[in-house]
């Protein structure tokens, strides 16, 4: 379930970013559904998150276990890290900063599937 | 108050934190738990990881001293991403295994390789001018 879950966030976070991309290109106000789409991609990132830290405290270790202990965090502060800098104005280069952080976010996702096959 | 910086530094500014924290927590779990397997690789990540976080906090910081370890930053990456990329294609098996700037920084989406120059970009983008305008002169 893990590994789904977390290949949904990385397409999902994929999404977000073209999606906001789009927006920094467009240079419109940030749609109310985009806010929303962040807040259901955090939950999932926040639950594969607490599924991980589950499995890594019952002793279900990947391959390398500190750096994808590190992978699990940095997946679930990275949206509202990036968000926090982008909440309140809806400029182009709001959506530009929003984008980074939905690729880094899918970046990390796909990490974490990677070491958890290895 | 604070005068709020423009659109494309705040978004410099993201990049560069995430590829810092990104490169320094990476480097620094595999220094922690196998360093001896690829001391090089490695201590070289945990270097251009430095180098990251300088090139963000003066980046974010304004002054010329400030301006000019940026551009230092930036260079030392550029030069960096360049010079490992290369040798990484050239003699695989030098590095033992992946850092951040191996193959041009494709393990971080090549972000290592685009973002120097668009710091050095903003940086002499920003300059103030050195002269007075010319219809100023006449």
């Amino acid at each position: 379930m893990r590994a789904s879950l977390a290949l949904t966030a990385a397409i999902y976070a994929a999404g977000l970013a073209a999606w906001s991309g789009w927006c920094a290109v467009a240079d419109a106000g940030r749609p109310r559904v985009l806010s929303g789409a962040l807040v259901v991609l955090e939950c999932a990132l926040v639950l594969h998150g607490a599924l991980g830290a589950v499995a890594l405290i019952a002793g279900s270790v990947p391959a390398e276990p500190a750096v994808y202990g590190g992978y699990l965090v940095a997946s679930v502060v990275l949206i509202p890290a990036v968000a926090a800098g982008a909440a309140d104005r809806g400029s182009r280069w709001d959506h530009v900063i929003l984008a980074i952080g939905c690729v880094a976010t899918a970046a990390v996702a796909l990490r974490m599937l990677a070491i958890a096959d290895a | 108050m604070r005068e709020p910086r423009p659109g494309p530094l705040r978004a410099l500014l993201v990049a560069y934190r995430i590829l810092a924290v990104a490169a320094l927590a990476r480097s620094g779990a595999q220094l922690a738990t196998r360093a001896s397997a690829a001391p090089l690789a490695y201590g070289l990540s945990a270097f251009a990881g430095a180098v990251y976080l300088t090139a963000a906090i003066a980046l974010a910081a304004q002054g010329p001293a400030a301006r000019r370890v940026a551009l230092v930053a930036c260079s030392t990456e550029l030069a960096g991403v360049l010079g490992v990329g290369t040798l990484s294609l050239a003699i695989p098996d030098a590095f033992g295994d992946q850092s951040v700037w191996s193959q041009f920084g494709a393990g971080y989406g090549f972000a290592p390789l685009v973002l120097p120059p668009l710091g050095l970009w903003w940086l002499t983008s920003t300059l103030a001018p050195r002269w007075p305008s010319s219809d100023r002169c006449g």
